[in-house]
């Protein structure tokens, strides 16, 4: 699992390589918690292009960073996401609560 | 392809096996021709199971995950089995975003993702005995 964060002006946008589960799942909270730590008065895009996998291990670390975010007053967005990544947002619902961007 | 195939797989209950258990169930359902999105509801849904079995089932140990994929016509059904501390209420496991787990990422979600992607799912489960999920799915007829 490879995270490539890159900050621009007020958007933070967070591009995921690989495949996102419960063994993973760490790395990735940790990753975007730091970032998320240091461009504090930005918003976050998680770019999910180069995302190939994620189960529902994936849901809790998102909804996780998204409670996290909106503590700072900002928001998150998702873009990208593959059709079997997009399956599983849609059983959870997860889009009533984070939007999705083009 | 002759009509029914067994493969059978054990494992150590450690997360760097999850890739590895589903990668090996999709593998070997190509077998009946898959479209794509059913190689990856199988895949998903495996590492639902096997993720449970690792976080759930031997909380504070590592234990052994059988998993038993069968291809009979264009049907697949896994088995992920563990001999771990067992569910005490599968009614309230089953319900979405319900979960015993600390971790967050544990989203409560594992059960409802793998009821949505496969065609049944049945939980047989017995504290301090382990727990087995059994999982089907038709794989649909293309044509070439």
């Amino acid at each position: 699992m490879q995270i490539h964060v890159k900050h621009q002006s007020d958007i933070i946008t967070a591009y995921l390589f690989g495949e996102l589960d419960h063994h993973s799942a760490e790395e990735v909270k940790t990753k975007l918690d730091d970032a998320i730590r240091k461009y504090s008065d930005a918003n976050l895009v998680l770019d999910l292009k180069n995302l190939s996998f994620m189960d529902s291990s994936g849901l809790g670390v998102l909804l996780g960073r998204y409670k996290k975010i909106k503590m700072y007053g900002k928001n998150m967005y998702i873009k990208n996401a593959n059709k079997q990544v997009e399956k599983v947002f849609d059983v959870s619902g997860i889009y009533k609560i984070i939007k999705k961007i083009k | 392809m002759k009509s029914k195939n067994i493969m059978e797989l054990r494992l150590l209950s450690l997360s760097q096996n999850e890739s590895f258990a589903r990668s090996v169930v999709g593998a070997f359902a190509t077998q009946l021709n898959p479209t794509l999105e059913e190689i990856s509801d199988i895949k998903t849904a495996v590492s639902e199971a096997v993720t449970n079995a690792i976080v759930h089932a031997y909380p504070d140990t590592i234990g052994d995950i059988r998993i038993v994929a069968e291809l009979s016509g264009n049907i697949i059904r896994v088995k992920v089995q563990d001999f771990g501390v067992g569910i005490r209420d599968i009614q309230q496991a089953r319900q979405p975003f319900f979960s015993t787990a600390n971790d967050e990422s544990r989203s409560g979600m594992g059960f409802t993702v793998m009821e949505t992607f496969m065609d049944e799912v049945i939980i047989d489960s017995t504290p301090a005995k382990g727990t087995t999920v059994e999982m089907k799915k038709s794989i649909s007829k293309q044509d070439y």
